[in-house]
């Protein structure tokens, strides 16, 4: 039983991972964009935080970057659609911020659960 | 003076009296040595003649004789002969043998006779001692010969000398002797023959030596037998009617003439006899030349001698005459002298004067009818009192001069009025008389009016200064030659010209004078080295009717020089100074020259040329260059009007035509262009400008260039192939940016369809009647995401990355993979050579080949194919086909080649398209080409593809090669490479 923070902008998307993390026996609390995200990362004091590279507000790099310094052992686990800028990919770019796990759109339920079993301590 | 020409007559007639004594007896006396002389001459020449026939008559006595006793042997043998026969026709038995050879006993003792033989009483000739000479010869028959007949009417028994005749055997002249033979009943039994040969008697008179007479014997019949010298031509003719036999022989035993030269043949003496007791007639001939050789030799001195005597006497008399003559010619050319004086004065004057110490005239003497006129004037006058002293004449102080001094004048010409107040000239010489003591007594002279000839002078002398002036104003140079090539007058441009031979021109000097002078000096820069050559070649020029010809001169002057020949003869010639227009022309042909060079140097082709008003073409200037773009010469271009209009290709002649007519109507310049062909076959473009403009008469002229679009247009096709491909890039782009936006919403929209479905399958039991529709949720969900997930990867644009790749091995991984999937019915092979290793991505090209191979498989269909997989390494050059624009350098080359269903040129256009696909709805997607293109293209690399369909389709990767040991990607040079090749990739 763990706390996941799920950040993205898509409410499908919200929907569809605090599924997957409910299903897993996971307490789920979600977030529309970054700087919501760090506010409920205050409030929740999650495990695990799952979140998205490309958002209004706050970018995903940037979200990912300030949960490090708050908290640097955090797992985090960053997602994309495909979204690029140049010829840099986010999901590259999120793992060298220092996303634990990076996961393309669409994703299995099972690619996601999965991850968070590896991420997650054995005693949560 | 007159007076005293009676004087003299008398003296010069004794003279002449004398003179002829002289010469008459002198004449006599040459006349009586010359005739004494001349008579001594004939009388030598007779006795010479004489001599001469007396040695021939003795000659002819011992022939005679020599005749007579060859005949009397002759007689004796045959009578010999004949008596054997005889002898033997009384034995019972007639041995012909026997007696044959009897006769050749009897004849071996002569020399006279040619044959000894017998005739049978038929006329047979029975034997001879002489071989017949032709033994084909038929048996000889005597029976018409008239000895023959004689012999048998006659029974004497005496010899026969017969008519000479030629022999039947041998046709040699011979004379028959015979004699009757008699049986012993005294009846006919034949006639012995003995024949007597005329060349007998050459071999005999040869030994006489009769050197240059000539003998001859005839027969009584005047038939000549012999000759000596031979002459066959005469020996067997009648000489019956010559004077021989025809005047003297009937006359005369013996006796000589002369017969006078006839023709060729000198005279000669001809000496005869008849010989006694035979009948002959013999003669001598002795030519007169050789009788009177010695006598002619002898006349040479003779006359000489005679001369001598006749000039000795000649020369005494002319002495006598000469002194005579002496006296006599001082009287004669006194009175020659006065006469002629006298005559001369009359002839050549009109009338003379004579005036006294005063120089006052006292006397006026002549035929002339104004004599009473002048006497009135002038007598008591002096030449002073007469002169008008407003008119003087021109030398009238000289004269005055030479008057006072008494010196003798000539040809003065002066003026006076007459009395009807008309102006006269009389043209006067005169004498100074001087007395016996040396005083003057005046002068004595004559005059002649010379009115008309003064008159005529100085009309000739205006018209001549009037000329003279006229040629002088010319500005060219005159000259004027007589019939003979004498100079006669030039004006001074002319002297100008010919400076340095102005020496020469003076009337009367030849004008190859002239000519030969100025090239000896140099002045005739042609004439160098070949004067006379020259000289030869001017004169052939002036002398004929009209020339016109350009002479050069030092200092780089030329002359033109026409000559027209005149119709009295002689010739003008005008010499005009035209080194100016020569220079300019010079220059002129300088400019085009320049012109022309320049032209030639110009890649453009200059043209010039003119349309007339019947549409006829004239090319009038074409510069070099045209052979280097249209294959022709430019004197080629320039011969054919019409060859720009078969040069040009049909297609585009119509429109060629067009714009230049169109140009032509607005007068403004145009530019056309247009594909020809060269001389060689070669195609190639050009494009006109051409500007008319209008000429004279209605003609168009035209000017322009011609310039080689040959380059441009193959330039202008690779741009448009060029754009075509950045379109198509871009394209391809705007399709991946979109499509990589598009995947990212979709992802996004697919998380909540996926994830629901798997969690919802979870907790489905498979019996459960929502789950299979939750699978097929799940399952196109799943589609949709691979569905992006190759349009993320066609937009994708990582750096493939950068390890050197063997090609090879990417080509075997290819087929491993290929063959599990790959149906029985398509052959697969691999052609690899060598093309080393690319910088990339091995997977990426691995995926490539395998989309390609899959593609070729599908256009194989069910059918029987085989896809062959090359692999080889090419050079790309610039220009390379089908390289586009990739740059220089070497390029591993990798083929997928099918014998597929091949494509049509519309599909093989877009093949590379996203999404655009041949094969039904989820059969493809449409994507896998344009990956592919991507892939190859972020390698730096070029894929083309050729199709034909129902014969299958060849894609063409070209992909940079990198060197083998090369590891750091970093080199500049690789770098720039990099930039160059991949600006499409960069913002993709």
């Amino acid at each position: 039983m763990a706390k996941i923070l799920i950040i993205d902008d898509e409410k499908p998307v919200r929907d569809a991972l605090e599924a997957i993390a409910a299903a897993a026996g996971h307490q789920t609390r979600a977030a529309g964009d970054g700087r919501q995200g760090l506010v409920q990362f205050a409030a929740f004091q999650p495990d695990l935080v799952i979140t998205d590279m490309l958002m209004p507000e706050k970018e995903g790099i940037e979200t990912i970057a300030d949960l490090r310094k708050l908290r640097p052992t955090l797992p985090i686990i960053a997602i994309s659609g495909g979204g690029r800028v140049g010829n840099l990919s986010f999901l590259k770019i999120a793992q060298r911020f220092g996303a634990n796990r990076t996961i393309a759109k669409p994703f299995s339920a099972q690619a996601i659960l999965t991850a968070l079993t590896e991420l997650l301590p054995a005693a949560a | 003076m007159s007076q005293d020409s009676q004087t003299t007559r008398t003296p010069a007639t004794s003279l002449r009296r004398l003179r002829l004594g002289i010469l008459a007896i002198s004449a006599a006396v040459m006349i009586g040595h010359a005739a004494n002389e001349y008579g001594a001459m004939l009388e030598e020449k007779a006795e010479a003649v004489d001599g001469a026939v007396r040695n021939a008559e003795t000659l002819l006595i011992s022939l005679d004789e020599h005749l007579g006793r060859t005949l009397q042997a002759a007689e004796s043998m045959i009578r010999l002969g004949a008596s054997q026969i005889e002898a033997e026709l009384h034995e019972r038995e007639f041995d012909t043998a026997a007696i044959h050879k009897a006769f050749i006993d009897i004849h071996r003792g002569t020399s006279q006779l040619r044959g000894l033989g017998f005739i049978d009483a038929f006329g047979n000739l029975s034997f001879y001692t002489t071989p017949n000479p032709d033994p084909a010869q038929p048996r000889i028959n005597a029976k018409d010969r008239e000895y023959f007949t004689f012999h048998r009417a006659h029974p004497s028994s005496e010899v026969l000398i017969g008519r000479p005749s030629p022999s039947r055997a041998t046709g040699d002249m011979i004379v028959p002797l015979t004699r009757r033979v008699n049986h012993p009943d005294g009846s006919f039994a034949g006639v012995v023959l003995g024949a007597l040969e005329a060349a007998y008697f050459n071999s005999f008179y040869s030994r006489l030596g009769t050197g240059t007479r000539a003998l001859s014997i005839f027969g009584s019949d005047a038939i000549m037998l012999v000759r000596m010298p031979s002459d066959p031509k005469q020996v067997g003719t009648s000489f019956a009617h010559r004077p021989l036999f025809r005047d003297h022989i009937g006359q005369h035993e013996s006796g000589w003439y002369r017969r006078p030269a006839e023709g060729d043949e000198s005279a000669r003496y001809v000496v005869y006899r008849r010989a006694t007791g035979i009948p002959f007639v013999l003669a001598a001939t002795i030519e007169e030349p050789t009788i009177l050789a010695a006598w002619h030799e002898k006349l040479p001195a003779k006359l000489l001698t005679v001369a001598g005597v006749l000039l000795a006497l000649a020369m005494f008399t002319g002495l006598l005459l000469r002194t005579t003559y002496r006296q006599e010619r001082l009287a004669v050319d006194l009175q020659a002298s006065e006469a002629q004086f006298r005559d001369f004065a009359q002839s050549s004057s009109d009338w003379q004067w004579e005036t006294g110490p005063d120089h006052r005239f006292t006397r006026f003497v002549g035929k002339v009818d104004r004599l009473d006129e002048l006497k009135a004037a002038f007598l008591g006058k002096s030449r002073v009192d007469i002169a008008d002293p407003n008119q003087l004449p021109p030398g009238w102080q000289q004269h005055v001069q030479d008057i006072n001094a008494h010196r003798p004048f000539r040809d003065f010409i002066y003026r006076r009025v007459s009395s009807d107040g008309v102006i006269r000239y009389a043209k006067t010489s005169g004498t100074p008389v001087f007395g016996g003591n040396g005083e003057f007594l005046g002068y004595r002279g004559t005059a002649s009016d010379v009115t008309d000839v003064v008159l005529a002078e100085e009309h000739a002398s205006a018209s001549r200064k009037l000329l003279a002036n006229a040629i002088e104003t010319l500005h060219e140079g005159f000259v004027l030659f007589d019939a003979q090539d004498r100079f006669v007058r030039c004006n001074s441009k002319f002297r100008e010209i010919y400076a340095e031979s102005a020496d020469l021109l003076v009337p009367g000097t030849h004008y190859e004078n002239i000519l030969r002078h100025a090239a000896e000096l140099g002045q005739f820069p042609e004439s160098i080295g070949r004067t006379g050559k020259w000289i030869k070649q001017a004169m052939a020029y002036h002398h004929i009717m009209a020339s016109t010809r350009q002479r050069q001169l030092p200092g780089g002057r030329w002359v033109e020089v026409r000559e027209v020949k005149l119709a009295e003869g002689g010739s003008v010639g005008i010499h005009i100074d035209i080194t100016e227009t020569k220079l300019a022309q010079e220059q002129l042909r300088e400019s085009e020259e320049r012109l022309r060079s320049i032209a030639a140097n110009l890649t453009q082709v200059i043209l010039e040329f003119s349309v007339d008003r019947e549409g006829v073409i004239h090319q009038t200037f074409v510069s070099e260059r045209c052979q280097d773009l249209l294959g022709y010469t430019a004197d080629e271009i320039m011969a054919d009007p019409m060859i720009f209009a078969r040069i040009i290709e049909p297609e585009f002649l119509a429109a060629y035509c067009q714009t230049l007519a169109d140009a032509e109507r607005a007068m403004a310049p145009v530019e056309v262009e247009y594909r020809f062909r060269r001389r060689d076959g070669e195609k190639r473009w050009a494009r006109s400008m051409l500007r008319p403009r209008q000429g004279p008469d209605g003609t168009v002229l035209w000017d322009g260039t011609i310039n080689d679009a040959t380059e441009e247009k193959a330039a202008e096709g690779q741009r448009r192939e060029l754009e075509n491909q950045l379109r198509h890039l871009q394209r391809i782009e705007a399709v991946g940016t979109l499509a990589g936006g598009m995947a990212h919403e979709i992802n996004n929209k697919l998380v909540p369809i996926v994830t629901f479905s798997e969690l919802m399958l979870m907790k489905t039991a498979e019996d459960d009647p929502n789950h299979r529709p939750l699978q097929t949720i799940h399952d196109a969900a799943e589609r949709i995401r691979d569905l992006v997930a190759r349009i993320l990867s066609m937009s994708r644009s990582e750096t493939p990355g950068s390890t050197p790749i063997e090609i090879k091995t990417v080509a075997a991984n290819a087929i491993d993979l290929l063959r599990a999937t790959l149906r029985p019915n398509v052959r697969l092979s691999l052609e690899a050579d060598g093309a080393g290793s690319v910088r990339g991505d091995g997977a990426q090209l691995e995926q490539v080949l395998v989309n390609l191979c899959t593609n070729a498989a599908h256009a194989i269909g069910t059918n029987q194919g085989h896809i062959r997989l090359a692999v080889d390494e090419i050079e790309i050059d610039e220009g390379v086909a089908g390289a586009g624009h990739l740059p220089r350098g070497h390029y591993a080359r990798l083929r997928v080649i099918d014998n597929g269903c091949g494509m049509t040129p519309q599909t093989t256009q877009r093949v590379f398209e996203p999404f655009f696909t041949t094969k039904s709805v989820g059969e493809g997607t449409g994507l896998g080409l344009s990956i592919v293109h991507g892939i190859i293209v972020s390698h730096g690399g070029r894929i083309t593809v050729e199709s034909a369909v129902g014969e299958g389709t060849t894609f063409t990767i070209l992909l940079p090669r990198s060197v083998a040991n090369e590891s750091s990607p970093k080199e500049p040079a690789a770098n720039d490479d990099a930039t160059h090749a991949r600006p499409q990739t960069a913002s993709m």
